[in-house]
């Protein structure tokens, strides 16, 4: 009897608990949604959308035009000719800035130098690869364009040897595709890594988990009658919001420092890639900062809207967890469906990791995280703003 | 109160007709309050939870704005003023408003900052706060490792950090043991001989009967009693009041009046009181022997402050 008016009581204070039932029951259900429909394509064949990538195919010799003949047929990616008068640098110009991530280049010599080929020196067919196409992607379309050069060699070489050569066919030599990660900066680098792919996404979220330290330590203020006590000395709500920013920028920057650090010396010390270092050191104070605050003016708006120090950390915490499965911390965005990616756009966690990615990926240089680094800084601004407005009209007794 | 000496600077807060309406739950915490508090002195708040004690504090203190009337704290408009009224007051909320894991001296030093204190005269301000409280061996201690009754003396040594003209203190001996309630009840007395006013609520009838001057029982809002303790007890000087052992209907309850010749108001179940010279006493002593009615308990004259204060709110308990 005692046992089950304990199991009853249990029941009931939990049936009561919002904060509780969010975490166990909200929060999974939105986050199945959005990483379902973020891997929708990676799992579903019938349904994937196809990568797109610039072909500029310079080759004007049927064996070239027969050559992208083959490449349409490839599956999970589809060729976008490039504009006319779009050349090689405009091409590799669109990779480093991320538009697309891979194009083709075929030489205008394409069939010239299969037609008089040489085993020393395979004709060589140029894969671009933005720093941010993930080594799947390039491992399968390297593949995938290989066999196509296969395929025409087949044509051309094979076929002839077994006597089954067309008329008017001659043998063909070896293609071979070969891959060059393109950055802004047009330095040439190593591949990039797990390491940088993950470095960015994690300190980015992990910056925007002040949420959790901040709204717990502003509401106990509040609960416990400091702010009040403050109010009374004539400290003005909005002193009390902007005090509070400069201590967490600090904290946002050392967890930037040591992830940084980490990635740099630490993970390769383990047997792992090592963190290549930023193209540019002021770009990765400036998103740093921008993110950081961003991050603390979503805290404090969280800490006003909250009633409670624990109403306070699920909200924070749930928020974040979806901002950054929308915003591309869990999954990259870009195996993610069209609809998703547009969808990602939302998440300033998303504006934060393109920030770094130009950074740490694509060789920029600090004029080009502007962008990223204004967004966020308006997006930290609105909320300062707004918690700032709430925080007025928020009732404040002693007690 | 003496109201002949009333006048600019002998009463250090003078309230009129002062409401607070709550615009989101439109609750009426303060209907029409008209109070004045005199320079110098302890006033005692009491009143039944969800009183507007607290509300009335709030107000006073620049924390919750009010809807209707008129505050002066030292000649100082409220609505004109408040950040001159807010550098003459000191707060002490109910709540221990100190940051837990900062030590003793690192809280004082904190607020004394937030106070604008520097150098000789922080040190200056913070060492008679230790010494009020009796805190100096505790300096270096984290506050969430202090006793109830050490907090609480904390929570007041950084109320007084900007030595207040007027002090508010709101429930400040909650949960603590006798000893340091007695301190800080000592405490107080001493500030109030060094010339500061101080506004104290508490449930603690004793502690109001030992340390204020003045005093205000407020209920639903309304002032319902007000003046020094011997006022509020000799206005309750002539009140009769009896116990019955039966219940008497309402046609009973009438010939109690009938029998002292005055009307008798119920206040529980048998319980019956009517403000009658001391000689309707014994006619009614006599009128119920005749009628065969039991009484059980029987006082006549003032009474101590808890009846008084539970026959102005009602014995029933609060929501």
């Amino acid at each position: 009897m005692r046992f089950w008016s304990l199991v009853r009581k249990e029941l009931l204070v939990l049936g009561r608990d919002r904060h509780g039932l969010l975490v166990l029951f909200v929060m999974p259900a939105i986050f199945i949604l959005i990483m379902s429909l973020a891997m929708r394509d990676t799992f579903d064949r019938e349904r994937a959308v196809a990568l797109d990538y610039l072909l500029l195919n310079e080759s004007a010799e049927p064996i070239g035009v027969r050559f992208n003949e083959e490449l349409k047929r490839i599956e999970g990616f589809r060729p976008v000719p490039a504009a006319a008068g779009e050349g090689r640098e405009a091409l590799r110009r669109r990779v480093a800035d991320d538009e697309v991530k891979l194009a083709l280049l075929v030489p205008a010599d394409f069939g010239e130098r299969l037609r008089h080929w040489n085993d020393a020196e395979p004709v060589p067919v140029t894969l671009l690869l933005s720093p941010s196409a993930a080594p799947q992607t390039r491992l399968l379309f390297e593949l995938a364009v290989s066999q196509a050069l296969r395929k025409l060699r087949f044509e051309h070489y094979v076929l002839p040897s077994l006597g089954l050569l067309a008329l008017g066919q001659e043998p063909l030599g070896e293609a071979t595709v070969s891959g060059d990660y393109v950055y802004r900066d047009g330095s040439a680098r190593v591949a990039p890594t797990a390491v940088q792919q993950s470095v960015p996404a994690w300190l980015v979220f992990a910056m925007f988990f002040v949420v959790i330290p901040l709204s717990t330590a502003f509401l106990v203020e509040r609960e416990e009658g400091t702010l009040a006590r403050l109010h009374v000395m004539s400290v003005s709500p909005t002193a009390l919001m902007v005090a509070k920013v400069v201590p967490y920028y600090l904290v946002n920057q050392v967890q930037m420092v040591l992830m940084v650090a980490v990635g740099m010396y630490l993970v390769p010390r383990l047997g792992g890639d090592a963190l290549n270092a930023p193209s540019s050191w002021f770009g990765l104070w400036l998103i740093s900062s921008a993110t950081s605050i961003a991050a603390i003016g979503f805290a404090l708006l969280v800490s006003t809207v909250a009633r409670s120090g624990i109403e306070a950390t699920t909200l924070g915490g749930v928020c974040n967890i979806v901002l950054g499965a929308l915003g591309g911390v869990m999954v990259p965005k870009f195996v993610m469906p069209k609809f998703m990616q547009d969808l990602s756009v939302l998440s300033p966690m998303s504006w934060g990791l393109e920030g770094f990615f130009d950074v740490f990926l694509r060789g920029s240089v600090w004029r080009e995280v502007l962008p990223e680094a204004g967004a966020l800084l308006l997006f930290g601004a609105v909320c300062l703003w707004a918690a700032s407005l709430l925080f007025e009209r928020k009732p404040r007794g002693v007690a | 109160m003496d109201k002949a000496a009333a006048g600019r600077g002998f009463f250090l807060i003078e309230i009129e007709r002062l409401t607070k309406v709550y615009a989101r739950t439109e609750h009426v915490a303060l209907r029409d309050v008209s109070l004045r508090i005199r320079r110098g002195r302890v006033f005692g708040l009491l009143g039944p939870n969800g009183a507007g004690k607290t509300t009335l504090i709030s107000i006073l203190a620049g924390l919750v704005p009010k809807s209707e009337g008129r505050v002066l704290v030292d000649g100082l408009d409220l609505d004109r003023e408040p950040e001159r009224i807010k550098r003459l007051i000191g707060l002490v909320p109910q709540h221990l408003a100190f940051y837990p894991t900062l030590t003793v001296r690192e809280n004082l030093e904190f607020y004394a900052g937030i106070l604008g204190q520097r150098g000789a005269l922080r040190r200056e301000r913070i060492d008679d706060c230790v010494a009020v409280a009796d805190l100096g061996r505790h300096l270096d201690r984290r506050a969430d490792t202090l006793s109830g009754g050490l907090k609480r003396r904390l929570n007041l040594a950084i109320g007084l950090l900007n030595r207040p003209a007027l002090l508010f203190l709101d429930e400040p001996t909650v949960g603590i043991d006798p000893q340091s309630r007695h301190f800080i009840l000592q405490s107080l007395l001493a500030l109030k001989d060094a010339g500061m006013t101080i506004v104290y609520t508490s449930h603690y009838l004793e502690e109001v009967r030992q340390i204020c001057d003045d005093l205000a029982i407020i209920d639903a809002g309304r002032i319902v009693a007000g003046g020094t303790l011997a006022e509020l007890l000799a206005a309750d000087g002539d009140t009769l009041r009896f116990e019955l052992e039966e219940a008497l209907d309402e046609a009973g309850q009438g010939l109690l009046g009938e029998m002292l010749a005055a009307p008798v108001r119920r206040e529980g179940a048998g319980r019956f009181a009517a403000r009658v010279p001391p000689e309707a006493v014994e006619r009614l002593l006599n009128g119920l022997r005749e009628r065969g009615l039991r009484l059980r308990s029987l006082h006549y004259g003032s009474q101590d402050l808890e009846r008084l204060y539970l026959s102005l709110t009602s014995t029933e308990p609060r929501d």
